[in-house]
């Protein structure tokens, strides 16, 4: 096979690749914008509407729920760093640290284990404990699930961090966690941001628990949000859902373009070694 | 002495003053329910029902195992997991070896993939749901090449094809991760092999299939794990495309636990589902533990 064929066939790759990923996107985005009449017609569309998007926006069960996200997220995130960030000093530094595997292992079991087997439970602790339908229930419960992530993500980081630097503090008198809050933590930072990033993304896109623990408006989610939308009209209005799913989309496709760097490190560190 | 004692027993437990408000919280949320779960599935726990939590055994279970409607649910989650995860591995190996290549616009079609890894499964759903509704865009598009019998037909209605629709959601929205792992793989190798190989006179298909793949390949089972796990596991797609239906011609799992638990609010027999669940769970996921502990525990 000579150059040629392989620049073809590259990017032929690249076009159905590209096709594939963006299609349904320009479908939806398509049906958003096409007048009333022409919806259901193979056809371009004559002109462009971008009422639905004004009243989606302006629908008053979205902004809520939009905002709720953000709460949520602004609150879960540094909790999850809070705890997460010692656990994984002990399970990859403290050698003290007695069953430091078995450890390890818990957390990667809760990380991967299914959401939608826990929910019964959760539906229960929530009501029980009194935060059902808050949205410091869902932090609570968000903290809890997603720490386990955050503790795998930031062992992987922690191990490339020499351990000559500690060891120096340790030699100066400075205690263990003198050493973890003001050696470690800092040269840590672009790992805690890989962790926070990454965090923040699965919480905006959690469907199931929010969907099991919330009610009202007062603690809906973006995601359930999205999935309750039928219309603004109570009645199924397609081309509305496919304007509210592309607003939906919009912020957490922004983070994700920005900050893909670190995603890719963070997604990969722990799987990939290199 | 006194000093030595109580200095011993403070480095023995300050370790776990770093590690116990993660556990504790975390496993308050994942660890807790497996206990609590596995005793409601041996009750009769009804919501709705005055009295609640007998003791009645394994009978939850034998009401579940000889469902018909579990026997769909469980076939569906096996298809879907092992057909979903082996099509979206294949595909995520495709993808990555494009994105491996030195060409213009390499880095916009990684950009373009953690996109797509980072948008929520539901929206995600809810887009794949527009473009299979009937008299759509695709189906007429799909009509003209000859694929649907008439622009009306729809796979959301077809009882045989229907969890095609989530198959395909899933391909495109689990593969960006699987893709990724992949191409971390490929970037850990070590440029000089390709140089050599080049010198050597090796064409692009030579290095990908002689080096390129034997040295991936430890990654195909991680991703076919994670990729299986992630598409059981989460019901998102499910409820966005097809709800379960039509009858139960799509529902996994997964999905039905929650319907068990929250349509019929019988937590007992929901617990008997969960379990299950997370023993199909727990299946794929003891090679991936083992891979992933001998990551982070290797020196030791």
């Amino acid at each position: 096979m000579n150059k040629l064929s392989y620049k073809v066939l590259l990017y032929i790759g690249v076009i159905v690749l590209v096709t594939f990923y963006l299609g349904p996107y320009f479908f939806a985005i398509l049906t958003s914008l096409k007048p009333e009449a022409e919806v259901y017609i193979l056809s371009l569309p004559s002109r462009f509407v971008f009422e639905r998007y004004v009243k989606v926006i302006t629908y008053y069960e979205y902004f809520p729920a939009m905002l709720n996200s953000i709460v949520i997220a602004a609150c879960a995130v540094p909790l999850i760093l809070i705890l997460a960030s010692p656990a994984a000093y002990a399970i990859t530094r403290l050698r003290e640290l007695k069953g430091r595997s078995l450890f390890f292992m818990l957390f990667l079991v809760m990380m991967l284990l299914p959401l939608p087997a826990v929910i019964g439970y959760l539906y229960l602790f929530t009501t029980l404990i009194g935060v059902y339908d808050t949205k410091f229930g869902v932090i609570l419960v968000y903290s809890g699930i997603f720490t386990p992530l955050a503790v795998w993500i930031l062992s992987t980081y922690f191990r490339g961090v020499p351990k000559e630097l500690e060891e120096a503090a340790m030699i100066d008198g400075a205690s263990r966690f003198r050493v973890f809050s003001s050696v470690l933590l800092p040269v840590s930072v672009p790992g805690l941001v890989v962790t926070a990033i990454i965090s923040f993304i699965i919480i905006w896109s959690e469907f199931i628990v929010a969907f099991t623990i919330t009610l009202t408006l007062q603690s809906r989610t973006v995601t359930v949000g999205t999935f309750l939308f039928t219309g603004t009209l109570y009645e199924l209005n397609w081309p509305e859902v496919a304007a509210a799913s592309v607003i939906a989309t919009i912020p957490v496709a922004i983070v994700a373009f920005l900050t893909q760097r670190y995603i890719v490190k963070g997604l990969i560190s722990g799987v990939v070694r290199g | 002495m006194k000093n030595k004692m109580r200095y011993k027993r403070r480095t023995f437990i300050y370790p776990y003053f770093f590690i116990l408000p993660a556990l504790l919280l975390s496993s308050i949320c994942l660890l807790v329910p497996l206990i609590d779960i596995l005793s409601l599935s041996l009750q009769s726990y009804r919501l709705a029902s005055p009295i609640k939590g007998t003791f009645i055994g394994l009978t939850n279970y034998l009401s579940i195992l000889t469902d018909h409607v579990f026997h769909i649910c469980f076939l569906n989650t096996l298809l879907l997991g092992l057909i979903g995860g082996l099509l979206t591995v294949f595909v995520a190996l495709i993808v990555a070896v494009i994105c491996n290549q030195a060409f213009r616009g390499s880095g916009l079609l990684i950009s373009l993939i953690v996109v797509i890894w980072a948008i929520p499964s539901i929206v995600a759903g809810r887009i794949w749901k527009i473009l299979y509704l009937p008299n759509n865009l695709a189906s007429h598009l799909l009509y003209a090449i000859g694929v649907f019998p008439s622009p009306t037909y729809t796979l959301l209605q077809d009882t045989n094809l229907a969890l095609l629709t989530v198959i395909i959601a899933s391909l495109w929205k689990f593969s960006p991760f699987a893709a990724l792992i992949f191409l971390g793989g490929m970037r850990s190798i070590d440029r000089t092999i390709y140089e050599a190989a080049i010198i050597d006179g090796a064409t692009p298909f030579k290095t990908f299939r002689y080096i390129t793949l034997p040295l991936i390949a430890r990654y195909f089972n991680i991703a076919v794990l994670f990729t299986t796990l992630y598409i059981t596991g989460t019901v998102d797609l499910v409820y966005a495309i097809t709800g379960g239906g039509p009858g139960y011609a799509t529902e996994i799992l997964a999905s039905y636990a929650y319907k068990v638990y929250f349509l019929q609010w019988d937590f007992g027999r929901g617990g008997a589902v969960s379990i299950i669940l997370i023993c199909w769970a727990l299946i794929s996921m003891a090679p991936l533990l083992y891979f992933l502990y001998k990551q982070l525990f290797r020196e030791e």
